[in-house]
Protein backbone atom coordinates (compact mmCIF):
# COMPACT_ATOMS: atom_id res chain seq x y z
CA UNK A 1 0.00 0.00 0.00
CA UNK A 2 1.20 3.20 -1.14
CA UNK A 3 0.04 6.80 -0.55
CA UNK A 4 -1.18 6.89 -4.29
CA UNK A 5 -3.89 4.00 -2.64
CA UNK A 6 -5.78 6.41 -0.84
CA UNK A 7 -9.38 7.50 -1.83
CA UNK A 8 -11.52 10.41 -0.35
CA UNK A 9 -14.37 9.21 1.77
CA UNK A 10 -16.93 12.20 2.78
CA UNK A 11 -19.91 12.24 5.13
CA UNK A 12 -22.38 14.25 4.96
CA UNK A 13 -25.30 15.35 7.58
CA UNK A 14 -25.55 12.53 10.53
CA UNK A 15 -22.66 10.64 9.33
CA UNK A 16 -20.73 13.76 9.95
CA UNK A 17 -21.57 14.20 12.98
CA UNK A 18 -21.47 10.44 14.91
CA UNK A 19 -17.95 9.82 12.68
CA UNK A 20 -16.69 13.24 13.51
CA UNK A 21 -15.22 14.56 10.57
CA UNK A 22 -16.26 15.55 7.65
CA UNK A 23 -13.88 13.95 4.93
CA UNK A 24 -10.54 11.55 5.08
CA UNK A 25 -8.21 9.26 3.18
CA UNK A 26 -8.18 6.13 3.70
CA UNK A 27 -6.99 2.70 1.36
CA UNK A 28 -8.91 2.32 -1.34
CA UNK A 29 -7.35 -1.36 -0.75
CA UNK A 30 -9.45 -1.99 1.68
CA UNK A 31 -12.69 -2.44 -0.38
CA UNK A 32 -15.78 -0.20 0.22
CA UNK A 33 -16.78 -2.73 3.23
CA UNK A 34 -13.48 -2.96 4.47
CA UNK A 35 -13.46 1.04 4.64
CA UNK A 36 -17.30 0.71 6.35
CA UNK A 37 -15.92 -2.08 8.46
CA UNK A 38 -12.40 0.33 9.34
CA UNK A 39 -14.51 2.91 10.19
CA UNK A 40 -17.03 1.46 12.32
CA UNK A 41 -14.42 -0.65 14.15
CA UNK A 42 -12.10 2.91 14.89
CA UNK A 43 -16.08 4.84 15.60
CA UNK A 44 -18.44 2.28 17.27
CA UNK A 45 -21.10 4.70 17.89
CA UNK A 46 -21.27 5.25 13.70
CA UNK A 47 -21.85 1.51 14.07
CA UNK A 48 -25.90 1.97 13.24
CA UNK A 49 -25.76 5.24 11.38
CA UNK A 50 -23.19 3.72 8.67
CA UNK A 51 -25.63 0.61 8.25
CA UNK A 52 -28.25 2.82 7.73
CA UNK A 53 -26.00 4.85 5.05
CA UNK A 54 -26.39 4.54 1.43
CA UNK A 55 -22.64 5.09 -0.31
CA UNK A 56 -21.18 6.86 -3.96
CA UNK A 57 -18.31 6.34 -5.53
CA UNK A 58 -17.49 9.04 -7.80
CA UNK A 59 -20.88 10.11 -8.33
CA UNK A 60 -22.52 5.91 -8.82
CA UNK A 61 -24.62 4.61 -6.56
CA UNK A 62 -21.92 1.83 -4.92
CA UNK A 63 -22.79 -1.70 -2.56
CA UNK A 64 -20.25 -2.44 -0.47
CA UNK A 65 -17.89 -5.42 -1.28
CA UNK A 66 -14.34 -6.03 -0.75
CA UNK A 67 -13.43 -5.09 -4.88
CA UNK A 68 -10.37 -2.19 -4.25
CA UNK A 69 -11.12 1.00 -5.31
CA UNK A 70 -9.20 2.92 -7.55
CA UNK A 71 -6.63 5.43 -5.91
CA UNK A 72 -8.15 8.97 -5.86
CA UNK A 73 -11.89 8.01 -6.00
CA UNK A 74 -14.38 10.08 -3.59
CA UNK A 75 -16.44 8.01 -1.49
CA UNK A 76 -19.84 9.34 -0.35
CA UNK A 77 -21.32 8.32 2.82
CA UNK A 78 -24.89 9.25 2.57
CA UNK A 79 -27.75 9.28 5.35
CA UNK A 80 -31.05 8.60 4.43
CA UNK A 81 -32.54 11.67 2.78
CA UNK A 82 -35.06 14.30 4.58
CA UNK A 83 -35.21 17.15 1.76
CA UNK A 84 -38.70 18.99 1.24
CA UNK B 1 -41.05 19.04 -25.14
CA UNK B 2 -41.82 20.07 -21.43
CA UNK B 3 -40.01 23.52 -20.33
CA UNK B 4 -37.54 22.88 -17.31
CA UNK B 5 -36.97 26.15 -15.59
CA UNK B 6 -35.45 27.50 -12.74
CA UNK B 7 -34.38 24.38 -10.98
CA UNK B 8 -31.51 24.74 -7.81
CA UNK B 9 -30.60 23.42 -4.39
CA UNK B 10 -29.22 26.92 -2.57
CA UNK B 11 -29.33 29.32 0.24
CA UNK B 12 -31.25 32.21 -1.48
CA UNK B 13 -34.86 32.99 -0.56
CA UNK B 14 -37.79 30.79 -2.04
CA UNK B 15 -40.90 32.93 -3.76
CA UNK B 16 -43.33 30.20 -4.72
CA UNK B 17 -44.76 33.21 -6.87
CA UNK B 18 -41.84 33.39 -8.73
CA UNK B 19 -41.83 29.99 -9.86
CA UNK B 20 -45.12 29.87 -10.79
CA UNK B 21 -45.26 32.63 -12.99
CA UNK B 22 -42.43 30.30 -14.18
CA UNK B 23 -44.59 27.79 -15.12
CA UNK B 24 -47.09 30.02 -16.92
CA UNK B 25 -47.28 29.16 -20.32
CA UNK B 26 -50.06 30.07 -23.11
CA UNK B 27 -50.86 25.98 -23.34
CA UNK B 28 -51.21 25.65 -19.89
CA UNK B 29 -54.63 25.76 -18.72
CA UNK B 30 -53.40 24.80 -15.09
CA UNK B 31 -50.40 25.57 -12.92
CA UNK B 32 -50.00 23.61 -9.51
CA UNK B 33 -47.46 24.88 -7.31
CA UNK B 34 -46.37 23.11 -4.21
CA UNK B 35 -44.92 25.31 -1.29
CA UNK B 36 -42.84 22.86 1.63
CA UNK B 37 -42.30 25.55 4.78
CA UNK B 38 -40.88 25.25 8.02
CA UNK B 39 -43.39 23.73 10.48
CA UNK B 40 -43.64 24.72 14.41
CA UNK B 41 -43.58 21.14 15.54
CA UNK B 42 -43.04 17.75 14.62
CA UNK B 43 -43.97 14.53 16.87
CA UNK B 44 -45.13 16.33 19.51
CA UNK B 45 -42.18 18.68 20.44
CA UNK B 46 -41.95 21.93 19.25
CA UNK B 47 -40.04 23.45 16.59
CA UNK B 48 -37.82 26.69 15.97
CA UNK B 49 -35.96 25.81 12.48
CA UNK B 50 -34.33 23.49 10.45
CA UNK B 51 -31.20 23.22 8.76
CA UNK B 52 -30.96 21.94 5.99
CA UNK B 53 -27.24 20.68 4.32
CA UNK B 54 -27.00 19.55 0.36
CA UNK B 55 -24.57 17.16 -1.11
CA UNK B 56 -22.56 19.27 -3.47
CA UNK B 57 -24.47 18.06 -6.77
CA UNK B 58 -27.61 18.46 -5.47
CA UNK B 59 -28.61 20.76 -7.78
CA UNK B 60 -27.19 18.82 -11.08
CA UNK B 61 -29.15 15.66 -9.47
CA UNK B 62 -32.13 17.53 -9.28
CA UNK B 63 -32.04 18.61 -12.68
CA UNK B 64 -31.33 15.22 -13.79
CA UNK B 65 -34.51 14.27 -12.01
CA UNK B 66 -36.80 16.26 -13.56
CA UNK B 67 -35.42 15.64 -16.68
CA UNK B 68 -36.22 12.45 -16.16
CA UNK B 69 -39.14 12.64 -14.43
CA UNK B 70 -40.46 15.08 -17.44
CA UNK B 71 -39.44 11.84 -19.85
CA UNK B 72 -41.65 9.85 -17.39
CA UNK B 73 -44.75 12.49 -17.33
CA UNK B 74 -45.44 13.64 -20.96
CA UNK B 75 -47.72 16.43 -21.77
CA UNK B 76 -46.73 18.65 -19.31
CA UNK B 77 -45.82 22.29 -20.38
CA UNK B 78 -43.13 23.48 -17.85
CA UNK B 79 -41.59 22.12 -14.62
CA UNK B 80 -39.50 23.87 -11.77
CA UNK B 81 -38.60 22.30 -8.69
CA UNK B 82 -35.75 24.39 -5.97
CA UNK B 83 -34.63 23.84 -3.09
CA UNK B 84 -33.07 25.85 -0.27
CA UNK B 85 -30.09 25.10 1.72
CA UNK B 86 -28.88 26.08 5.06
CA UNK B 87 -30.69 27.40 8.44
CA UNK B 88 -34.63 28.64 7.81
CA UNK B 89 -36.91 29.48 10.98
CA UNK B 90 -40.58 28.46 11.21
CA UNK B 91 -42.84 29.68 8.54
CA UNK B 92 -40.02 29.64 5.86
CA UNK B 93 -40.16 28.04 2.45
CA UNK B 94 -38.04 25.16 2.02
CA UNK B 95 -38.87 23.38 -0.75
CA UNK B 96 -40.94 24.74 -4.19
CA UNK B 97 -42.29 22.30 -7.19
CA UNK B 98 -44.46 24.10 -9.94
CA UNK B 99 -46.05 22.27 -12.64
CA UNK B 100 -48.19 22.99 -15.26
CA UNK B 101 -50.32 21.70 -18.20
CA UNK B 102 -52.97 21.83 -20.45
CA UNK B 103 -55.72 20.25 -17.82
CA UNK B 104 -55.75 20.29 -13.89
CA UNK B 105 -55.34 16.60 -13.78
CA UNK B 106 -52.03 16.12 -15.01
CA UNK B 107 -51.10 19.08 -13.26
CA UNK B 108 -52.35 18.14 -9.69
CA UNK B 109 -50.75 14.10 -10.60
CA UNK B 110 -47.62 15.46 -11.36
CA UNK B 111 -47.03 17.66 -8.66
CA UNK B 112 -47.41 15.62 -6.28
CA UNK B 113 -45.43 12.76 -8.23
CA UNK B 114 -42.75 15.47 -8.50
CA UNK B 115 -42.86 16.47 -4.73
CA UNK B 116 -42.48 12.76 -3.72
CA UNK B 117 -39.70 11.99 -5.97
CA UNK B 118 -37.72 14.97 -4.67
CA UNK B 119 -38.10 13.98 -1.49
CA UNK B 120 -37.11 10.79 -2.16
CA UNK B 121 -33.87 10.87 -4.06
CA UNK B 122 -32.54 14.40 -3.68
CA UNK B 123 -29.24 14.15 -1.71
CA UNK B 124 -30.32 16.47 1.28
CA UNK B 125 -30.95 16.39 4.86
CA UNK B 126 -32.66 18.59 7.65
CA UNK B 127 -31.44 19.33 11.18
CA UNK B 128 -34.05 19.94 13.70
CA UNK B 129 -33.86 22.09 15.84
CA UNK B 130 -36.23 22.48 18.69
CA UNK B 131 -37.55 25.20 21.42
CA UNK B 132 -35.77 22.78 24.25
CA UNK B 133 -32.34 23.73 22.65
CA UNK B 134 -31.20 20.83 21.60
CA UNK B 135 -31.29 19.24 17.95
CA UNK B 136 -32.04 16.17 15.21
CA UNK B 137 -31.03 14.72 12.03
CA UNK B 138 -34.36 13.72 10.86
CA UNK B 139 -34.82 10.09 9.31
CA UNK B 140 -30.97 9.63 10.95
CA UNK B 141 -30.35 5.54 11.02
Amino acid sequence: MTATDLVQVRYFAVARARVGVAEEWLPGALGLAGIVAAVTERTPEASATLAGCSFLVNGLRTFPTDEPLVAGAVVDVLPPFAGG
Amino acid sequence: MTQIVGVRVNAEVLDPDRFEALVRDPQAGACVTFTGVVRDHDQGRTVVGLEFEAHPDAGTILAELIAQFCADFPGLCAVTAAHRTGTLSVGEVAFVAAVSSPHRCQAFLACASLVDLVKDQLPVWKRQVYAAGDHEWVNAP
